[in-house]
């Protein structure tokens, strides 16, 4: 089962996220699993390096005020240049993590394909994917 | 968080026990879920079954097995393809619903029907499904 879990969120709108969150969560604390939380934000400046200064506050208030102190939390922030995906497959390298936990919008009709980016991780990351609807 | 626990199966090869069917296992333990193992066959004879009859029964002992050792309520889903090559992903999708799953479980490449050398596409489900999908690596 997962030791790292990478939980890619988008702070502008939460409600999509908020299965991914409880799923992340529950495993994280079911396994002893790190939670590393990842805002995938659009560069504020056109400097990328002022990205961690604007957005990291945010997400450690969030990251405080969401988990408990029984599972171990870190908060990344990395810059969207327009390819969301390319920059979570990355992310989850870089940190180490085995699973991706993901939340999407959810198909509406039995044909329509999911264009999201949680399914377009599911094809390309190189750990295990979980998206959760 | 989830009821019912949907996990494809390659009978051929199910004895060992690749990561997604652990995986499973240890989701429905920790969900207290009832577990489906999802095995394709079809009409015609295979290295696995003659008759779709013989697949259904093989695959209900395994499900049988796997879930007394496991302590874990397993069931039987078999399917049968008329045309694995063009329909597995989407047969796999009906079975998934007709059993009321709520969250699939499978590998990134699922063998499927070995003898016919035709492959389930993890992504193609996690694009399709309307349930979570767990893509395991």
């Amino acid at each position: 089962m997962p030791k790292k879990i990478l939980l890619p969120i988008d702070l502008t709108s939460p409600d999509v996220w908020r299965h991914a969150i409880d799923a992340a969560e529950d495993l994280a604390r079911r396994y002893g699993a790190t939670l590393a939380v990842l805002w995938v934000a659009p560069p504020a400046a056109a400097d990328p390096a002022t990205l961690p200064e604007t957005y990291l506050p945010v997400l450690h208030d969030f990251v405080a005020d969401r988990f408990g102190d029984d599972i171990t939390v870190e908060a990344h922030v990395r810059a969207d240049w327009g390819d969301p995906v390319r920059e979570i497959c990355h992310a989850a390298a870089e940190v180490g993590a085995d699973l991706i936990v993901m939340g999407t919008h959810m198909p509406q009709a039995d044909e329509t394909l999911d264009h999201s980016n949680a399914a377009q991780v599911a094809l390309q990351a190189g750990c295990s994917v979980w998206v959760v609807r | 968080m989830y009821k019912v626990i949907a996990v494809p199966v390659d009978l051929a090869h199910a004895d060992r026990l690749p990561k997604a069917l652990e995986t499973a296992a240890r989701l429905a333990k920790a969900y207290d879920a009832t577990l489906y193992y999802v095995g394709a066959t079809t009409e015609t004879p295979s290295s696995v079954a003659h008759t779709p009859e013989e697949f259904r029964g093989k695959l209900e002992r395994f499900a049988a097995e796997r879930g007394a050792a496991l302590g874990i309520e397993a069931r039987a889903k078999p399917l049968v393809s008329l045309d694995p090559a063009v329909d597995l992903d989407r047969d796999l999708l009906k079975a998934f619903g007709e059993i009321d799953a709520d969250l699939v479980v499978m590998a990134s490449h699922v063998p499927g029907i070995r003898d016919h050398l035709i492959s389930s596409n993890a992504g193609w489900i996690a694009s399709h499904a309307k349930i979570s999908v767990f893509v395991v690596r």
